[in-house]
Protein backbone atom coordinates (compact mmCIF):
# COMPACT_ATOMS: atom_id res chain seq x y z
CA UNK A 1 0.00 0.00 0.00
CA UNK A 2 2.49 2.60 1.10
CA UNK A 3 6.23 2.46 1.23
CA UNK A 4 6.51 5.30 3.69
CA UNK A 5 4.60 4.69 6.94
CA UNK A 6 5.28 8.20 8.31
CA UNK A 7 2.70 10.42 6.70
CA UNK A 8 3.01 14.19 6.74
CA UNK A 9 0.27 16.01 8.69
CA UNK A 10 -2.89 16.38 6.62
CA UNK A 11 -2.62 20.18 6.73
CA UNK A 12 0.72 19.89 4.95
CA UNK A 13 -0.74 17.53 2.37
CA UNK A 14 -3.64 19.85 1.62
CA UNK A 15 -1.43 22.94 1.65
CA UNK A 16 0.83 21.18 -0.84
CA UNK A 17 -2.14 20.42 -3.07
CA UNK A 18 -3.35 24.03 -2.75
CA UNK A 19 0.10 25.38 -3.64
CA UNK A 20 0.37 26.99 -0.22
CA UNK A 21 3.03 24.87 1.44
CA UNK A 22 6.21 26.55 2.62
CA UNK A 23 9.12 25.89 0.23
CA UNK A 24 11.22 24.14 2.87
CA UNK A 25 8.53 21.49 3.37
CA UNK A 26 7.52 21.15 -0.24
CA UNK A 27 10.15 18.71 -1.44
CA UNK A 28 9.61 16.39 1.52
CA UNK A 29 5.83 16.28 1.05
CA UNK A 30 6.17 15.93 -2.70
CA UNK A 31 8.51 12.97 -2.34
CA UNK A 32 6.14 11.36 0.15
CA UNK A 33 3.04 11.85 -1.99
CA UNK A 34 4.73 10.33 -5.01
CA UNK A 35 5.41 7.16 -3.07
CA UNK A 36 2.31 6.97 -0.87
CA UNK A 37 -0.91 5.80 -2.48
CA UNK A 38 -2.90 6.32 0.74
CA UNK A 39 -2.09 10.02 0.88
CA UNK A 40 -2.69 10.41 -2.85
CA UNK A 41 -6.04 8.69 -2.54
CA UNK A 42 -7.12 10.88 0.36
CA UNK A 43 -6.17 14.03 -1.55
CA UNK A 44 -7.96 12.80 -4.68
CA UNK A 45 -11.11 12.03 -2.72
CA UNK A 46 -11.19 15.51 -1.20
CA UNK A 47 -10.53 17.07 -4.61
CA UNK A 48 -13.47 15.14 -6.03
CA UNK A 49 -15.76 16.28 -3.20
CA UNK A 50 -14.78 19.90 -3.67
CA UNK A 51 -15.36 19.61 -7.38
CA UNK A 52 -18.84 18.25 -6.64
CA UNK A 53 -19.46 21.14 -4.26
CA UNK A 54 -18.60 23.57 -7.05
CA UNK A 55 -20.98 21.81 -9.42
CA UNK A 56 -23.82 22.09 -6.92
CA UNK A 57 -26.71 24.46 -7.66
CA UNK A 58 -26.71 28.15 -6.85
CA UNK A 59 -30.04 27.59 -5.08
CA UNK A 60 -30.97 31.19 -5.79
CA UNK A 61 -34.52 31.97 -6.90
CA UNK A 62 -34.77 32.31 -10.66
CA UNK A 63 -33.68 35.75 -11.86
CA UNK A 64 -32.31 36.80 -8.49
CA UNK A 65 -28.67 37.09 -9.49
CA UNK A 66 -29.50 38.64 -12.85
CA UNK A 67 -31.39 41.48 -11.20
CA UNK A 68 -29.18 41.92 -8.18
CA UNK A 69 -27.42 45.01 -9.51
CA UNK A 70 -30.76 46.70 -10.09
CA UNK A 71 -31.82 46.04 -6.52
CA UNK A 72 -28.52 47.40 -5.33
CA UNK A 73 -28.72 50.56 -7.36
CA UNK A 74 -31.38 52.12 -5.17
CA UNK A 75 -29.41 51.40 -2.04
CA UNK A 76 -26.17 52.63 -3.52
CA UNK A 77 -27.82 55.90 -4.42
CA UNK A 78 -27.63 56.85 -0.78
CA UNK A 79 -23.97 55.87 -0.46
CA UNK A 80 -20.83 57.31 -1.86
CA UNK A 81 -17.54 55.47 -2.10
CA UNK A 82 -14.72 56.59 0.16
CA UNK A 83 -16.63 59.30 1.95
CA UNK A 84 -19.26 57.71 4.12
CA UNK A 85 -19.49 60.82 6.26
CA UNK A 86 -19.59 63.15 3.24
CA UNK A 87 -16.49 64.87 4.53
CA UNK A 88 -14.16 66.04 1.74
CA UNK A 89 -11.50 63.37 1.41
CA UNK A 90 -8.74 63.55 -1.18
CA UNK A 91 -9.39 60.70 -3.62
CA UNK A 92 -6.51 58.32 -4.34
CA UNK A 93 -4.05 58.76 -7.17
CA UNK A 94 -4.88 62.37 -7.93
CA UNK A 95 -8.39 61.68 -9.12
CA UNK A 96 -10.83 64.50 -8.61
CA UNK A 97 -13.17 64.21 -5.68
CA UNK A 98 -16.74 63.42 -6.68
CA UNK A 99 -18.51 66.68 -7.40
CA UNK A 100 -22.03 67.68 -6.56
CA UNK A 101 -22.89 66.85 -10.15
CA UNK A 102 -21.44 63.38 -9.67
CA UNK A 103 -23.45 62.94 -6.53
CA UNK A 104 -26.59 63.86 -8.44
CA UNK A 105 -25.75 61.31 -11.06
CA UNK A 106 -25.11 58.66 -8.42
CA UNK A 107 -28.42 59.22 -6.73
CA UNK A 108 -30.25 60.10 -9.88
CA UNK A 109 -33.76 59.58 -8.63
CA UNK A 110 -34.18 62.51 -6.32
CA UNK A 111 -34.01 60.39 -3.19
CA UNK A 112 -30.57 61.64 -2.37
CA UNK A 113 -30.79 62.14 1.34
CA UNK A 114 -34.24 61.69 2.70
CA UNK A 115 -35.13 58.10 2.05
CA UNK A 116 -33.65 54.97 0.66
CA UNK A 117 -35.93 52.89 -1.49
CA UNK A 118 -35.05 49.28 -1.19
CA UNK A 119 -35.68 46.74 -3.88
CA UNK A 120 -38.66 45.16 -2.21
CA UNK A 121 -40.42 48.46 -1.91
CA UNK A 122 -39.40 48.85 1.72
CA UNK A 123 -38.61 52.36 2.73
CA UNK A 124 -36.32 53.22 5.53
CA UNK A 125 -35.12 56.46 6.91
CA UNK A 126 -31.55 57.34 6.14
CA UNK A 127 -29.74 59.52 8.63
CA UNK A 128 -29.86 63.19 7.73
CA UNK A 129 -26.50 64.84 7.76
CA UNK A 130 -25.96 67.45 10.45
CA UNK A 131 -24.28 69.97 8.18
CA UNK A 132 -24.04 72.62 10.89
CA UNK A 133 -22.25 70.20 13.18
CA UNK A 134 -19.97 69.00 10.37
CA UNK A 135 -18.91 72.52 9.44
CA UNK A 136 -18.28 73.55 13.02
CA UNK A 137 -16.41 70.27 13.59
CA UNK A 138 -14.27 70.91 10.53
CA UNK A 139 -13.46 74.39 11.85
CA UNK A 140 -12.50 73.00 15.23
CA UNK A 141 -10.47 70.31 13.49
CA UNK A 142 -8.50 72.88 11.52
CA UNK A 143 -7.70 74.74 14.73
CA UNK A 144 -6.58 71.52 16.40
CA UNK A 145 -4.43 70.71 13.39
CA UNK A 146 -2.62 74.03 13.64
CA UNK A 147 -1.91 73.42 17.33
CA UNK A 148 -0.74 69.88 16.60
CA UNK A 149 1.63 71.04 13.85
CA UNK A 150 3.09 73.68 16.16
CA UNK A 151 3.62 71.07 18.89
CA UNK A 152 5.16 68.55 16.50
CA UNK A 153 7.51 71.18 15.12
CA UNK A 154 8.47 72.03 18.66
CA UNK A 155 9.43 68.40 19.21
CA UNK A 156 6.99 67.78 22.04
CA UNK A 157 5.07 64.68 21.22
CA UNK A 158 7.44 62.38 19.29
CA UNK A 159 10.07 62.87 21.94
CA UNK A 160 7.71 61.88 24.71
CA UNK A 161 6.49 58.78 22.92
CA UNK A 162 9.90 57.72 21.74
CA UNK A 163 11.37 58.04 25.17
CA UNK A 164 8.66 55.78 26.47
CA UNK A 165 9.45 53.11 23.94
CA UNK A 166 13.18 53.14 24.29
CA UNK A 167 13.80 53.90 27.90
CA UNK A 168 10.60 52.41 29.23
CA UNK A 169 10.16 55.09 31.82
CA UNK A 170 6.81 56.49 32.78
CA UNK A 171 6.29 59.66 30.82
CA UNK A 172 3.26 61.79 31.26
CA UNK A 173 1.12 61.10 28.23
CA UNK A 174 -1.44 63.80 28.80
CA UNK A 175 -2.33 65.23 25.41
CA UNK A 176 -1.27 68.78 24.82
CA UNK A 177 -3.87 71.42 25.32
CA UNK A 178 -6.01 71.64 22.25
CA UNK A 179 -5.75 68.00 21.28
CA UNK A 180 -8.46 66.93 23.62
CA UNK A 181 -11.10 67.30 20.93
CA UNK A 182 -13.60 64.49 20.46
CA UNK A 183 -12.15 61.60 18.49
CA UNK A 184 -14.45 62.20 15.55
CA UNK A 185 -13.05 65.69 15.30
CA UNK A 186 -9.53 64.33 15.30
CA UNK A 187 -10.41 61.79 12.67
CA UNK A 188 -12.04 64.29 10.38
CA UNK A 189 -9.28 66.75 11.04
CA UNK A 190 -6.75 64.15 10.00
CA UNK A 191 -8.56 63.58 6.73
CA UNK A 192 -8.22 67.21 5.73
CA UNK A 193 -4.85 67.57 4.03
CA UNK A 194 -2.68 69.96 6.00
CA UNK A 195 -0.53 72.58 4.27
CA UNK A 196 2.08 70.47 2.51
CA UNK A 197 5.37 72.27 3.25
CA UNK A 198 4.94 72.56 7.01
CA UNK A 199 3.74 68.97 7.31
CA UNK A 200 6.64 67.57 5.32
CA UNK A 201 9.05 69.61 7.33
CA UNK A 202 7.54 68.43 10.59
CA UNK A 203 7.65 64.81 9.39
CA UNK A 204 11.26 65.13 8.35
CA UNK A 205 12.27 66.66 11.65
CA UNK A 206 10.33 64.03 13.55
CA UNK A 207 12.03 61.25 11.60
CA UNK A 208 15.46 62.75 12.17
CA UNK A 209 14.81 63.01 15.89
CA UNK A 210 13.69 59.37 15.99
CA UNK A 211 16.86 58.25 14.26
CA UNK A 212 19.13 60.43 16.40
CA UNK A 213 17.57 59.28 19.64
CA UNK A 214 17.77 55.67 18.53
CA UNK A 215 21.46 56.05 17.79
CA UNK A 216 21.98 57.59 21.17
CA UNK A 217 20.13 54.79 22.93
CA UNK A 218 21.48 51.80 21.08
CA UNK A 219 24.96 53.08 20.42
CA UNK A 220 24.78 52.12 16.79
CA UNK A 221 22.55 52.50 13.83
CA UNK A 222 20.13 49.67 13.32
CA UNK A 223 21.76 49.04 9.98
CA UNK A 224 18.46 48.25 8.35
CA UNK A 225 17.55 50.17 5.27
CA UNK A 226 14.18 50.91 3.84
CA UNK A 227 14.76 48.18 1.28
CA UNK A 228 15.07 45.58 3.98
CA UNK A 229 11.50 46.18 5.02
CA UNK A 230 9.68 43.88 2.72
CA UNK A 231 6.44 45.19 1.30
CA UNK A 232 3.22 43.31 1.88
CA UNK A 233 3.31 42.15 -1.71
CA UNK A 234 6.78 40.73 -1.23
CA UNK A 235 5.70 39.09 1.98
CA UNK A 236 2.76 37.49 0.23
CA UNK A 237 5.08 36.26 -2.50
CA UNK A 238 7.38 34.77 0.11
CA UNK A 239 4.55 33.48 2.24
CA UNK A 240 5.89 30.93 4.63
CA UNK A 241 4.48 28.65 7.18
CA UNK A 242 5.71 30.46 10.23
CA UNK A 243 4.31 29.67 13.62
CA UNK A 244 2.69 32.52 15.43
CA UNK A 245 5.53 34.00 17.43
CA UNK A 246 4.13 35.02 20.77
CA UNK A 247 7.32 35.77 22.67
CA UNK A 248 6.89 35.07 26.34
CA UNK A 249 6.73 38.21 28.39
CA UNK A 250 9.70 38.44 30.69
CA UNK A 251 9.30 39.92 34.15
CA UNK A 252 9.55 43.67 33.89
CA UNK A 253 10.13 46.28 36.54
CA UNK A 254 7.06 48.19 37.51
CA UNK A 255 6.39 51.20 35.39
CA UNK A 256 7.94 49.84 32.21
CA UNK A 257 5.77 50.56 29.25
CA UNK A 258 7.67 49.12 26.28
CA UNK A 259 7.17 45.38 25.72
CA UNK A 260 10.23 43.37 26.77
CA UNK A 261 10.79 41.97 23.28
CA UNK A 262 10.85 45.43 21.80
CA UNK A 263 13.34 46.60 24.44
CA UNK A 264 15.50 43.56 23.90
CA UNK A 265 15.64 44.04 20.16
CA UNK A 266 16.39 47.71 20.58
CA UNK A 267 19.23 46.87 22.94
CA UNK A 268 20.57 44.40 20.40
CA UNK A 269 20.24 46.97 17.65
CA UNK A 270 17.64 44.87 15.82
CA UNK A 271 14.22 45.86 14.68
CA UNK A 272 11.10 43.80 15.06
CA UNK A 273 8.86 43.77 11.96
CA UNK A 274 6.53 46.09 13.84
CA UNK A 275 9.30 48.60 14.52
CA UNK A 276 10.42 48.47 10.89
CA UNK A 277 6.85 49.20 9.88
CA UNK A 278 6.62 52.11 12.31
CA UNK A 279 9.84 53.53 10.96
CA UNK A 280 8.71 53.14 7.37
CA UNK A 281 5.43 54.95 8.00
CA UNK A 282 6.81 57.31 10.65
CA UNK A 283 4.38 56.20 13.30
CA UNK A 284 4.81 56.32 17.08
CA UNK A 285 5.13 53.02 19.00
CA UNK A 286 1.66 53.34 20.47
CA UNK A 287 -1.19 54.80 18.45
CA UNK A 288 -2.02 58.33 19.49
CA UNK A 289 -4.76 60.54 18.14
CA UNK A 290 -2.51 63.57 18.21
CA UNK A 291 0.40 61.93 16.38
CA UNK A 292 -1.11 59.60 13.80
CA UNK A 293 -2.81 61.23 10.85
CA UNK A 294 -5.55 59.21 9.17
CA UNK A 295 -3.64 59.14 5.90
CA UNK A 296 -0.60 57.53 7.53
CA UNK A 297 -2.81 55.05 9.32
CA UNK A 298 -4.57 54.12 6.07
CA UNK A 299 -1.22 53.64 4.38
CA UNK A 300 0.12 51.41 7.14
CA UNK A 301 -3.09 49.41 7.74
CA UNK A 302 -2.52 46.63 5.14
CA UNK A 303 0.97 45.93 6.48
CA UNK A 304 -0.25 46.03 10.07
CA UNK A 305 -2.98 43.56 9.15
CA UNK A 306 -0.44 41.35 7.43
CA UNK A 307 1.76 41.35 10.55
CA UNK A 308 -1.19 40.32 12.63
CA UNK A 309 -2.54 37.69 10.27
CA UNK A 310 0.83 36.03 9.71
CA UNK A 311 1.71 36.11 13.39
CA UNK A 312 4.75 38.30 12.77
CA UNK A 313 3.56 40.89 15.26
CA UNK A 314 4.98 38.69 18.01
CA UNK A 315 5.33 40.56 21.27
CA UNK A 316 4.02 43.71 19.60
CA UNK A 317 0.61 42.08 18.98
CA UNK A 318 -1.20 44.33 21.44
CA UNK A 319 0.06 47.49 19.78
CA UNK A 320 -0.69 46.10 16.33
CA UNK A 321 -4.24 45.32 17.48
CA UNK A 322 -4.64 48.87 18.76
CA UNK A 323 -3.52 50.26 15.42
CA UNK A 324 -5.88 47.90 13.58
CA UNK A 325 -8.78 49.04 15.75
CA UNK A 326 -8.01 52.64 14.87
CA UNK A 327 -7.62 51.84 11.18
CA UNK A 328 -11.08 50.23 11.17
CA UNK A 329 -12.46 53.08 13.22
CA UNK A 330 -11.60 55.54 10.45
CA UNK A 331 -14.42 53.99 8.44
CA UNK A 332 -16.84 53.47 11.26
CA UNK A 333 -20.20 55.14 11.54
CA UNK A 334 -22.40 54.49 14.58
CA UNK A 335 -24.99 51.86 13.80
CA UNK A 336 -22.65 49.65 11.80
CA UNK A 337 -22.79 46.74 14.19
CA UNK A 338 -20.46 44.55 12.15
CA UNK A 339 -17.66 47.04 12.20
CA UNK A 340 -18.35 47.91 15.81
CA UNK A 341 -17.80 44.29 16.79
CA UNK A 342 -14.56 44.10 14.86
CA UNK A 343 -13.17 47.29 16.35
CA UNK A 344 -14.21 46.36 19.88
CA UNK A 345 -12.64 42.94 19.42
CA UNK A 346 -9.33 44.50 18.45
CA UNK A 347 -9.39 46.80 21.48
CA UNK A 348 -10.22 43.93 23.83
CA UNK A 349 -7.46 41.77 22.41
CA UNK A 350 -5.05 44.68 22.67
CA UNK A 351 -5.91 45.06 26.35
CA UNK A 352 -5.58 41.34 26.98
CA UNK A 353 -2.30 40.97 25.12
CA UNK A 354 -0.67 44.12 26.44
CA UNK A 355 0.55 42.59 29.71
CA UNK A 356 2.81 45.15 31.38
CA UNK A 357 2.48 47.59 28.48
CA UNK A 358 0.39 50.01 30.51
CA UNK A 359 0.29 52.67 27.82
CA UNK A 360 -1.37 50.33 25.33
CA UNK A 361 -3.81 49.14 27.99
CA UNK A 362 -4.69 52.73 28.88
CA UNK A 363 -5.20 53.92 25.31
CA UNK A 364 -7.13 50.83 24.22
CA UNK A 365 -9.39 51.01 27.28
CA UNK A 366 -10.16 54.69 26.77
CA UNK A 367 -10.78 54.23 23.07
CA UNK A 368 -13.06 51.24 23.63
CA UNK A 369 -15.07 53.27 26.13
CA UNK A 370 -15.44 56.16 23.70
CA UNK A 371 -16.50 53.98 20.76
CA UNK A 372 -20.13 54.87 20.06
CA UNK A 373 -22.47 52.05 19.11
CA UNK B 1 -30.09 56.33 -16.91
CA UNK B 2 -28.61 56.71 -20.34
CA UNK B 3 -29.94 54.57 -23.15
CA UNK B 4 -26.57 53.15 -24.14
CA UNK B 5 -24.10 51.85 -21.64
CA UNK B 6 -20.48 51.25 -22.54
CA UNK B 7 -19.39 47.62 -22.65
CA UNK B 8 -17.09 47.28 -19.66
CA UNK B 9 -16.76 43.52 -19.72
CA UNK B 10 -13.11 43.63 -20.82
CA UNK B 11 -11.97 46.34 -18.44
CA UNK B 12 -9.68 45.33 -15.57
CA UNK B 13 -11.08 45.52 -12.04
CA UNK B 14 -8.75 48.35 -11.06
CA UNK B 15 -9.99 50.53 -13.89
CA UNK B 16 -13.59 49.87 -12.96
CA UNK B 17 -12.87 50.84 -9.38
CA UNK B 18 -11.31 54.09 -10.52
CA UNK B 19 -14.35 54.79 -12.69
CA UNK B 20 -16.68 54.24 -9.74
CA UNK B 21 -14.56 56.54 -7.59
CA UNK B 22 -14.89 59.10 -10.36
CA UNK B 23 -18.68 58.83 -10.22
CA UNK B 24 -19.36 56.28 -12.99
CA UNK B 25 -21.75 54.02 -11.15
CA UNK B 26 -22.36 51.82 -14.17
CA UNK B 27 -18.85 50.50 -13.61
CA UNK B 28 -19.98 49.17 -10.25
CA UNK B 29 -22.70 47.16 -12.01
CA UNK B 30 -19.94 45.39 -13.89
CA UNK B 31 -18.10 44.62 -10.65
CA UNK B 32 -21.36 43.21 -9.29
CA UNK B 33 -21.83 41.06 -12.41
CA UNK B 34 -18.35 39.64 -12.04
CA UNK B 35 -18.69 38.68 -8.41
CA UNK B 36 -22.37 38.01 -7.75
CA UNK B 37 -22.36 34.26 -8.36
CA UNK B 38 -19.38 33.22 -6.19
CA UNK B 39 -20.43 35.81 -3.62
CA UNK B 40 -23.98 34.44 -3.43
CA UNK B 41 -22.77 30.87 -3.22
CA UNK B 42 -20.37 31.81 -0.45
CA UNK B 43 -23.02 33.72 1.49
CA UNK B 44 -25.56 30.96 1.00
CA UNK B 45 -23.15 28.27 2.13
CA UNK B 46 -22.44 30.18 5.33
CA UNK B 47 -25.96 31.40 6.13
CA UNK B 48 -27.79 28.34 4.73
CA UNK B 49 -30.86 30.20 3.53
CA UNK B 50 -31.65 32.57 0.70
CA UNK B 51 -33.05 35.45 2.72
CA UNK B 52 -29.96 35.82 4.88
CA UNK B 53 -27.69 35.30 1.90
CA UNK B 54 -29.53 38.12 0.11
CA UNK B 55 -29.14 40.42 3.12
CA UNK B 56 -25.46 39.55 3.39
CA UNK B 57 -24.87 40.12 -0.30
CA UNK B 58 -26.54 43.51 -0.42
CA UNK B 59 -24.85 44.62 2.78
CA UNK B 60 -21.49 43.47 1.45
CA UNK B 61 -21.86 45.36 -1.82
CA UNK B 62 -22.77 48.51 0.08
CA UNK B 63 -19.73 48.09 2.33
CA UNK B 64 -17.46 47.45 -0.64
CA UNK B 65 -18.84 50.47 -2.45
CA UNK B 66 -18.19 52.70 0.54
CA UNK B 67 -14.70 51.28 1.01
CA UNK B 68 -13.63 51.36 -2.64
CA UNK B 69 -10.99 53.99 -1.96
CA UNK B 70 -9.25 51.44 0.27
CA UNK B 71 -9.15 48.85 -2.49
CA UNK B 72 -5.59 48.22 -3.58
CA UNK B 73 -5.45 48.36 -7.35
CA UNK B 74 -2.80 45.65 -7.66
CA UNK B 75 -5.28 43.12 -6.27
CA UNK B 76 -8.28 41.56 -7.97
CA UNK B 77 -11.61 42.90 -6.80
CA UNK B 78 -13.13 39.42 -6.40
CA UNK B 79 -11.05 38.05 -3.52
CA UNK B 80 -11.18 41.38 -1.74
CA UNK B 81 -14.95 41.45 -2.03
CA UNK B 82 -15.37 37.82 -1.01
CA UNK B 83 -13.54 38.49 2.24
CA UNK B 84 -16.11 41.21 2.93
CA UNK B 85 -18.94 38.77 2.15
CA UNK B 86 -17.47 36.16 4.47
CA UNK B 87 -17.01 38.60 7.34
CA UNK B 88 -20.51 39.96 6.91
CA UNK B 89 -22.04 36.49 6.74
CA UNK B 90 -20.18 35.27 9.82
CA UNK B 91 -21.10 38.39 11.69
CA UNK B 92 -24.75 37.86 10.78
CA UNK B 93 -24.61 34.28 12.00
CA UNK B 94 -22.95 35.25 15.25
CA UNK B 95 -25.37 38.06 15.90
CA UNK B 96 -28.11 35.43 16.02
CA UNK B 97 -30.29 37.50 13.72
CA UNK B 98 -30.50 34.91 11.02
CA UNK B 99 -33.40 32.91 9.79
CA UNK B 100 -33.64 29.15 10.11
CA UNK B 101 -31.50 27.11 7.78
CA UNK B 102 -33.41 25.40 5.02
CA UNK B 103 -33.07 21.65 5.27
CA UNK B 104 -32.17 19.90 2.09
CA UNK B 105 -35.38 17.91 2.04
CA UNK B 106 -37.61 20.86 2.94
CA UNK B 107 -39.66 22.50 0.20
CA UNK B 108 -37.64 25.28 -1.32
CA UNK B 109 -38.57 28.06 -3.69
CA UNK B 110 -41.54 27.06 -5.81
CA UNK B 111 -42.42 24.24 -3.42
CA UNK B 112 -39.73 21.98 -4.87
CA UNK B 113 -37.54 20.18 -2.33
CA UNK B 114 -33.99 21.43 -2.56
CA UNK B 115 -32.70 17.91 -2.93
CA UNK B 116 -34.70 17.60 -6.13
CA UNK B 117 -33.30 20.82 -7.46
CA UNK B 118 -29.78 19.82 -6.61
CA UNK B 119 -28.93 18.78 -10.10
CA UNK B 120 -30.20 18.54 -13.60
CA UNK B 121 -32.69 15.63 -13.79
CA UNK B 122 -31.15 14.67 -17.11
CA UNK B 123 -27.92 13.90 -15.30
CA UNK B 124 -26.68 10.43 -14.64
CA UNK B 125 -28.52 9.33 -11.43
CA UNK B 126 -25.33 8.25 -9.70
CA UNK B 127 -23.70 11.61 -10.45
CA UNK B 128 -26.80 13.33 -9.11
CA UNK B 129 -26.69 11.23 -5.96
CA UNK B 130 -23.03 12.18 -5.42
CA UNK B 131 -23.95 15.87 -5.57
CA UNK B 132 -26.78 15.33 -3.10
CA UNK B 133 -24.43 13.44 -0.78
CA UNK B 134 -21.86 16.18 -0.72
CA UNK B 135 -24.49 18.86 -0.11
CA UNK B 136 -25.97 16.86 2.76
CA UNK B 137 -22.54 16.16 4.20
CA UNK B 138 -21.62 19.84 3.98
CA UNK B 139 -24.83 20.71 5.78
CA UNK B 140 -23.83 18.48 8.69
CA UNK B 141 -20.52 20.25 9.27
CA UNK B 142 -19.95 22.74 12.05
CA UNK B 143 -20.34 26.43 11.29
CA UNK B 144 -16.57 26.87 11.54
CA UNK B 145 -15.89 24.11 9.04
CA UNK B 146 -18.60 25.23 6.63
CA UNK B 147 -17.25 28.75 6.58
CA UNK B 148 -13.65 27.83 5.88
CA UNK B 149 -14.59 25.26 3.23
CA UNK B 150 -16.90 27.72 1.53
CA UNK B 151 -14.13 30.33 1.44
CA UNK B 152 -11.72 27.89 -0.11
CA UNK B 153 -14.07 26.06 -2.46
CA UNK B 154 -16.55 28.72 -3.55
CA UNK B 155 -14.26 31.70 -3.12
CA UNK B 156 -11.11 29.93 -4.30
CA UNK B 157 -9.30 32.24 -1.92
CA UNK B 158 -5.63 31.88 -0.99
CA UNK B 159 -4.86 31.09 2.62
CA UNK B 160 -3.83 34.67 3.39
CA UNK B 161 -7.21 36.00 2.27
CA UNK B 162 -9.03 33.32 4.23
CA UNK B 163 -6.98 34.31 7.27
CA UNK B 164 -7.99 37.93 6.79
CA UNK B 165 -11.65 37.01 6.30
CA UNK B 166 -11.79 34.85 9.42
CA UNK B 167 -9.46 37.05 11.45
CA UNK B 168 -7.17 34.15 12.30
CA UNK B 169 -3.49 33.41 11.59
CA UNK B 170 -2.51 31.40 8.51
CA UNK B 171 -1.44 28.44 10.67
CA UNK B 172 -5.00 28.23 11.98
CA UNK B 173 -6.35 28.35 8.42
CA UNK B 174 -4.14 25.40 7.47
CA UNK B 175 -5.19 23.23 10.37
CA UNK B 176 -8.86 24.21 10.37
CA UNK B 177 -9.18 23.66 6.63
CA UNK B 178 -7.58 20.23 6.95
CA UNK B 179 -10.00 19.27 9.74
CA UNK B 180 -12.94 20.57 7.70
CA UNK B 181 -11.92 18.53 4.67
CA UNK B 182 -11.47 15.41 6.76
CA UNK B 183 -14.88 15.98 8.36
CA UNK B 184 -16.52 16.39 4.96
CA UNK B 185 -14.92 13.21 3.73
CA UNK B 186 -16.07 11.33 6.81
CA UNK B 187 -19.65 12.60 6.53
CA UNK B 188 -19.87 11.62 2.87
CA UNK B 189 -18.49 8.17 3.60
CA UNK B 190 -21.03 7.71 6.39
CA UNK B 191 -23.91 8.79 4.18
CA UNK B 192 -22.86 6.43 1.43
CA UNK B 193 -22.28 3.59 3.83
CA UNK B 194 -25.72 4.11 5.38
CA UNK B 195 -27.37 4.05 1.98
CA UNK B 196 -25.49 0.91 1.05
CA UNK B 197 -26.71 -0.83 4.20
CA UNK B 198 -30.36 -0.06 3.42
Amino acid sequence: MTKNPIHPPSEDLFAYRDGELAPEKRSFVEAHVLGCSACRSMMDQVSALESEMRRGPDAAPPGYLEHLHEALRARLASSRPAAPENVPVPPPRGREAPTKKTEDRVSGDGNRRGKVIREAGRIEEAPRLPWGAILSTAGAGAAVLVVAVILVRGGFAPKAVHEKATRGTEVSQAPPAGTGAPESVGRRMAQVPPPAPSRDEAKQKKDERFQDQKLAKTGSASGQTENETRSVADEMAHRQDEPRAQAPQAATPEGLTAPPAAMKSLAAGEETPYQALLRKHRLPPVWSEALVPATALEAAAPELRFLYVTGKAGADSARVRLYLAEADRLHYTPGDSTLYDEIAKHYRRAIRLAGSDTETVRVATERLRSLPR
Amino acid sequence: MGAEKPDRSAQPDAELVQLVLGGENDAFDELVRRTRRPAYRLARRITRNHEDADDVLQESYIKAYRALARFQSQRAFGPWFLTIVARTALSQIRSGARRAAVALDAPGEGGIPLAERIADPSQDPSERQRLIDVEQAFDRLSEEHRAILALRVEGDLPYADIAAALDVPIGTVMSRLARAREALLKEVEELRAARFRR
